[in-house]
Order: C-alpha cells, then sequence, then structure tokens
C-alpha cells in the first residue's frame, strides 16, 4: 500500500515509487491512498478571501489525483483531512474509511 | 527579515520531506538575485513545476543554468545529481584516464553511486564545494535532500573520511586478494566455509567487483579525504547559516527542535526557522461550512505549534511563520511575490 498526499511532489514520487516497483522486483501495489485531502466544494465556496484558500487547496488535490489517475488504474482509496487530533479518534476515524475498502 | 535570511554568503535549507523546502529555497535565491547579489541556487531533483517555474531541464545537472538577470543581480540554478557529481570527482581524482574508466566500467561503481547511505548527501555538499570554489557567486543558496536522519547529513563528510580510512577498505587492499577475491583469501585463513558462505549471501561476483572497486579506487582516497574535510570546514565557517525549515502544527515542533540541537551540538550555525504552510484563520463567517469549519481547525492547530515553538526560544524572535499558499508556485513571478511575503514577514 503506497499512502501520498494530492500534492505535486508526493504524487510525482508516488508514480516513479510505482514504476520502479514494477521494473526492480515486479511488485505492482494493492492499493494507493491519497490522505489528507481537503473537502469538496459545496456550492456556496465561492465567496469570500478565506475560502480561496480552500476552493485552491481542493483544486490541487483534485489536479493531482487526475494525474494519478491517468498512471495508475488500481485501487485508489482518498481520505479527507479530519479536524481531528492525531490520537485514537482519527485513527479510528481512518480506519472505518480503510474498512470500506476492504468489503 | 531579509537580511537575516540572506546575509551571509552561503545558506543551507534543511528540513524533513514534503515542507516546501525546494520552493522556499528558490524564492530566496530570486530574492537575492533581485537585491543585486550574484546568485546560485543548488536543488536535489525538484518538482516538475518547480523546474518549469525556473525554466531549467536536465541540462542543469551538468552546469548552473541563468533564469533570471536584473542589473548586477542574477540568479542561477544548478540541479544536484549525486552519480555525476560523483563522476566528477573520479575524474578530478583519478591518476589517469585509464583509472577513471575502471571505475566508472565496475559494476558495483554502477550501484554504488546512487544508492549507498549518504552518498546523495555527501555529493551534495561537494557539489557546493565546488561552486563555491569557482568564486562566480556572492550568494549560493543550498537545497538539501529531504533528511530522515538529521545526522546522515551533517555527518557526510565525517563519513566519507572514515570510509576511506576503515578497516574494510585496508583489508580489501591487502595483498591477500587475487584478481577474483577469493583463492588466496580461502587459503589465508584456512576456512572454505566462509566463501561458500559468502558465495551464498553476496555471490562471488560481486565480491570480485568489490575488491576491484575498492583497487581502482585507492589513489582517490587522499584526494577525497582533504577533500571532506574542506567540505567539513565550509559547512561550519562563520559566513554559513543553516535555515530549518519546518511544517506547522505541534506534531511538528519535537523533529525541528532534534534537527536544532544536532546542529548546534555539531557546531553548525543557524538562522531563523521558517514555520511553513500555516493555515490562516478563516475569520468570521455568516455561515459555517466543512471547508471553513476545517480551515478554523488547521489555523488553530498550526497557532498552538508556533506558540510551543517560540516558548522554546524565549526572547530570541527567531521564528518566521510562512502562510500556506493556495497555489503552489509555479514561476518566476509568484516566486518573486513568495519572497515579498517572506520579506515582509515578522518574525516571532
Amino acid at each position: 500500500m503506497i499512502a501520498t498526499l494530492a500534492e505535486e511532489m508526493p504524487i510525482q514520487e508516488t508514480l516513479e515509487l510505482i514504476e520502479r516497483l514494477r521494473a526492480g522486483p515486479g511488485i505492482r501495489p494493492d492499493l494507493v491512498v491519497a490522505n489528507g485531502l481537503y473537502p469538496a466544494l459545496g456550492r456556496e465556496a465561492a465567496g469570500g478571501r478565506r475560502s480561496d484558500l480552500w476552493a485552491a487547496r481542493r483544486r490541487v488535490n483534485e489536479a493531482e489525483l487526475s494525474r494519478l489517475a491517468a498512471n495508475w488504474d488500481g485501487p485508489l482509496l482518498e481520505l479527507p483531512l479530519l479536524p481531528l487530533e492525531p490520537g485514537p479518534e482519527l485513527v479510528a476515524a481512518l480506519a472505518a474509511a480503510l474498512a470500506e475498502v476492504d468489503r | 527579515v531579509s537580511r537575516d535570511l540572506l546575509g551571509r554568503h552561503l545558506t543551507v535549507v534543511v528540513g524533513g520531506g514534503g515542507v516546501g523546502k525546494t520552493t522556499l529555497a528558490a524564492a530566496l535565491a530570486l530574492g537575492s538575485a533581485r537585491e543585486g547579489r550574484r546568485t546560485l541556487v543548488m536543488t536535489i531533483d525538484p518538482s516538475l513545476r518547480l523546474k518549469d517555474a525556473l525554466g531549467v531541464g536536465e541540462e542543469a545537472k551538468d552546469e548552473p543554468v541563468r533564469v533570471f538577470q536584473a542589473g548586477s543581480g542574477s540568479l542561477d540554478a544548478a540541479l544536484l545529481d549525486a552519480k555525476r557529481t560523483f563522476d566528477r570527482l573520479i575524474r578530478t581524482y583519478a591518476p589517469d584516464g585509464t583509472a577513471a574508466q575502471r571505475i566508472f566500467a565496475n559494476r558495483f561503481y554502477q550501484d554504488l553511486a546512487g544508492s549507498l547511505s549518504g552518498i546523495l548527501e555527501y555529493m551534495a555538499m561537494e557539489r557546493l564545494f565546488e561552486m563555491q570554489a569557482s568564486g562566480l557567486y556572492e550568494k549560493i543558496i543550498l537545497d538539501t535532500p529531504p533528511i530522515r536522519q538529521a545526522m546522515d547529513f551533517l555527518q557526510a563528510p565525517e563519513r566519507m573520511m572514515n570510509l576511506v580510512d576503515s578497516k574494510a577498505i585496508k583489508f580489501a587492499l591487502d595483498p591477500w586478494w587475487d584478481d577474483e577475491g577469493r583463492r588466496n583469501l580461502a587459503l589465508r585463513i584456512a576456512f572454505k566455509g566462509a566463501m561458500e558462505l559468502s558465495d551464498r549471501l553476496i555471490g562471488r561476483r560481486f565480491l570480485g567487483d568489490l575488491v576491484e572497486f575498492i583497487r581502482a579506487f585507492a589513489p582517490l582516497f587522499d584526494g577525497f579525504r582533504s577533500r571532506a574535510e574542506a567540505v567539513r570546514s565550509l559547512l561550519k565557517a562563520e559566513g554559513t547559516r543553516f535555515l530549518l525549515v519546518a511544517g506547522p502544527g505541534p506534531d511538528r515542533v519535537p523533529d525541528a527542535m532534534f534537527f536544532l540541537r544536532k546542529l548546534k551540538e555539531t557546531g553548525h550555525r543557524t538562522g531563523p526557522i521558517l514555520v511553513n504552510q500555516v493555515h490562516p484563520d478563516p475569520g468570521p463567517a455568516r455561515e459555517e461550512d466543512q471547508g471553513r469549519s476545517l480551515l478554523r481547525y488547521l489555523a488553530g492547530r498550526d497557532q498552538r505549534g508556533l506558540a510551543l515553538l517560540a516558548r522554546l526560544f524565549p526572547g530570541e524572535k527567531r521564528i518566521l511563520p510562512v502562510a500556506l499558499e493556495p497555489v503552489p508556485p509555479t514561476n518566476l513571478q509568484t516566486l518573486g511575490q513568495l519572497f515579498q511575503k517572506l520579506a515582509a514577514a515578522e518574525l516571532i
């Protein structure tokens, strides 16, 4: 399983890692996880300077996810950036999302 | 702040992966050039987008490429490539072309040059030294490889010196190896099993290549040792500052502190600490939506991280918060805008 952020450099490194695993030991990852995604934009996201930050970061995420999808046809899991401190609560929330994939 | 960030001859930008080191190094370098200095930024194979932003390609792996010029100021960019630097080093120190070719052709060298732990770090230092010695630049900014183990990087010159002096190498240079690296050893230590074991573990050809490599390398060791010493002094010189770039949030503070302590213990000089990707507070809103409440949470988290770090340096004002950019810089214009923000930011 490869874990990455949907930003330019992590996605680039992910694509290079997939290629090196294929060309070297001949391993294909079972899953790529894009972690820490800014939430999808609602209709109300248009106004205000600060929500521009959210919109812009989400667009970066989406552009990088498309670049990943263009080069990786295997399973991909998208995990949201959650307003939770590192700890049991965050782990439980991420575990629930991962359990979805197993089904 | 601009003086704190750029006032020295050499700036080494350090920090973990994904904290925006390369982008900040490029922005500082552009700012330095705009302020009128002949500036060089050296970076390890940066992101595609940054390559585009600086407008450089593969050719910058061989020689610095001019990316900006205005008045007396200029900006050159060089991409660090461990293998090419190592090759160049061997051409410099090999007694003749044949000796150099012997090393280049060795299978062990071909693997080693790109992969041995610490080699990339050392080669970054080595290339830095070459550029500094060229005297072409008033200001050099080095973007370092992402480091997991801070000491790998700081100790790279020492490790190269230790490698050269190591028992393993002296052992391999001993005449009781034959050209295939096996028979005489087996006779000498009269322990057949040892070679059978090493055959199984690493393969006889590999061992032969290794011995051949070390022998071919031997004439270069003196040059390497003195060079590694010079690199070490340069890193600790009065005109050198290490700029630590850290991620935001309280979880990143221990990493930052660990690295700062190591820098101090090893006699290196640190400048301001750049805490990058700090989420700004989204401010009051008529309706709270999912995005805004997330940003509010992240802004609070990042402020806690800054406060924690600031408390560890009472009265020093050496922490520079840098706001998360909505869109990462993609060209010289947006890199320039990032520098404007850096220069206007307040140390806390």
